[in-house]
């Protein structure tokens, strides 16, 4: 942390010295994006939980890096163009080595709305076999909503860069950094249709994306169901330490799994509760897993929606 | 009995089919009133519309909490609940508009003049922020309407949750469960049901996966419950009715415990059961 510190002091005080003053202007306007490095060659951003609006600026995802010997693999690159050249930044503060796979875990716009900044000759853009169809069918929308809640400044150059290796559910895609490899699964829908989680198996670091919520209330964009049904499997990945999607970022694992297992129970059991006595959806939304607003952070932004699909899944069984 | 309620459907299907291919197309700057006016006069031509609640109510959220399933409620006659088969004040249809989506009728009810329904509760799919209108027709021929607004975004083209798990019934699958008497009313004979049908319901606007082309519309365009031959409500269907459509709604209940429903697809295909009502959950 310190000696990159150091280096973004000598680069800056380089700049100031060699470069005219336009120049500076424009090489100022992109300050790298703060990460800590969770494990050795391993970085992250932890964005604050918040929501995607002007005020945040679309800096609202844990988005990070992996460095190996021979090249960088990205992790997400965050929820508007920016934030993808901030974290650029950051990776060119670290290392020279250049950037081979950019690794979307997911398809919702605070993790892919940076993709345009990594657009290059080499890259290859990594996710599950699912978002490209996510990107093309919700993508649009996505645009039209985010570019009246954070505003054309924020929106314009931001690109939908579907990935061209994808991820199956049937077998994990393993990524060579050199002396380096990451392990990349596709899951069953939970999150949403298309969660990719990435295993770096050197220091046993494990980015969850948005399958795992730490202080952020959980959002359920595909099947509360599925994502209970299929933790015992991603508890068993042999990780010491987790990234996840949102909140503190560098947690022991599986215990980072605990507060969104209590919160899905609750909200299940509730749900089933409501169905047992005949009450509709619309009380269901207004009053399941309530006994869990203290805990979560954004909680009556989306317990509601979480709720109200969750009924209508529910309701079948 | 049947064969008239048969042609009658069918007439139905045509009508409501011929309304949403009639709805005017949106002037893209339209305010949403002259929107209205608009399918008003397309869907209702000639005709005086009033706003009387104890006649039609409708019951949106006013933020859609999911846009993909947006519970709408319409209460008729609720004053009156067991208004004669003759008197003309009792609704016998309910066109259901989302002003603002891309095929503004969502569905056209018609109600069992026996059947003394005075709640039907569904879901629906909302693209954009939107007035909604429920138009009630009477016996009398006079028509009633009621109006609210949903802020929501995307509702239209959010995919089906479950196209990649095999798991859960499949499509076509009709389920009919009864509601606790203590949520219904103390008319002993007044019960209330769910009538559940798996079907995607795509809206036409969702992309395969494999192709990357868009799925055409294949949705549920008729549904009929029935109580031996007494009509509960018949319901032609539009593409904004959600996926797995609900229909939850009050009735007289026959006391036979069965309930039959009937469904076609906009595809063509049939689904029909004679549905033990399942007991409360
Ligand atoms: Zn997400």
């Amino acid at each position: 942390m310190a000696k990159h510190l150091t280096l973004l002091v000598m680069l800056a005080l380089a700049a100031s010295m060699v470069l005219p003053r336009h120049a500076l202007c424009e090489a100022a306007a992109i300050t790298p994006l703060p990460v800590r490095e969770i494990a050795p060659g391993v970085y992250a951003h932890q964005a604050p939980v918040t929501e995607m609006n002007a005020a945040s600026g679309g800096d609202i995802a844990n988005i990070g890096f992996i460095v190996g010997d021979d090249a960088v693999a990205v992790i997400d690159t965050g929820g508007a163009l920016i934030i993808g050249e901030r974290l650029k930044k950051a990776i060119e503060a670290v290392t020279s080595k250049p950037i081979r796979y950019v690794i979307n875990t997911h398809e919702h716009p605070d993790h892919i709305f940076g993709n345009a900044a990594f657009v290059a000759p080499g890259v290859t853009f990594v996710g599950h076999r699912n978002l490209p169809r996510e990107m093309a069918q919700r993508g649009p929308e996505y645009l039209a909503t985010f570019r009246r809640t954070m505003g054309e400044d924020l929106i314009k150059g931001v690109k939908l860069v579907p990935p061209t290796l994808l991820v199956g559910t049937d077998k994990d895609v393993y990524l060579d950094l050199g002396h380096r490899v990451l392990d990349l699964r596709a899951w069953p829908p939970m999150h949403t249709d298309c969660d990719v989680t990435i295993f770096d198996e050197k220091t046993a670091t494990l980015f969850t994306g948005d399958l795992v919520f730490l202080q952020h209330v959980p959002v359920i964009d595909a099947s509360v169901l599925g994502w209970l049904k299929a933790m015992p499997a991603l508890a068993k990945i042999p990780a010491k330490l987790a990234i996840p999607g949102h909140g503190a970022i560098g947690v022991d694992w599986p215990q980072a799994l605990a507060a969104e297992k209590t919160y899905f129970t609750k909200l299940t059991q509730d749900l089933r509760g409501f169905l047992a006595q005949g009450a509709d959806i619309n009380t269901a939304a207004k009053k399941a897993a309530q006994s869990e607003a203290g805990k979560w952070q954004l909680f009556w932004v989306y317990n509601p929606r979480n709720a109200t699909a969750g009924y209508a899944e529910i309701e079948w069984q | 009995m049947r064969g008239w309620h048969g042609i009658a459907a069918l007439a139905a299907a045509v009508a409501a089919s011929f309304l949403i291919l009639a709805s005017p197309a949106r002037a893209a700057n339209a305010t949403p009133e002259e929107n209205w006016k608009n399918l008003a006069d397309a869907l209702f031509p000639h005709q005086t519309l009033t706003e009387d609640g104890t006649i039609i109510k409708l019951g949106t959220p006013l933020a859609a909490e999911d846009a993909a399933l947006v519970p709408v409620t319409l209460h008729m006659n609720d004053t009156d609940p067991n208004l004669p088969a003759n008197d003309p004040r009792r609704v016998k249809k309910i066109t259901l508009v989302i002003d603002e989506n891309p095929s503004p009728v969502a569905a056209v009810f018609e109600l069992g003049p026996n059947a003394g329904v005075t709640k039907i509760e569904t879901r629906v799919r909302v693209n954009q922020n939107t007035k909604v209108h429920a138009v009630a027709e009477t016996v009398g021929g006079k028509l009633y309407v009621s109006e609210s607004f949903v802020a929501a975004a995307g509702g239209c083209s959010a995919p089906s949750g479950d196209t990649d798990t095999a798991d859960g019934p499949p499509l076509g699958t009709i389920r009919v469960r009864e509601i606790k008497p203590e949520y219904v009313s103390n008319d002993a004979r007044r019960k209330e049901a769910v009538v559940m049908i798996k079907h995607p319901n795509n809206s036409g606007m969702q992309m395969d996966q494999e192709t990357h082309l868009y799925i055409p519309a294949r949705y549920v365009d008729s549904l009929r419950v029935t109580q031996g031959d007494t009509l509960i409500f018949a319901m032609t269907g539009g593409i904004s009715i959600s996926e797995d459509p609900n229909f939850r709604f009050d009735y007289i209940s026959n006391g036979s415990g069965k309930m039959d429903v009937t469904a076609s697809d906009s595809k063509g295909a049939k689904f029909a059961k004679n549905a033990a009502i399942e007991p409360a959950m």
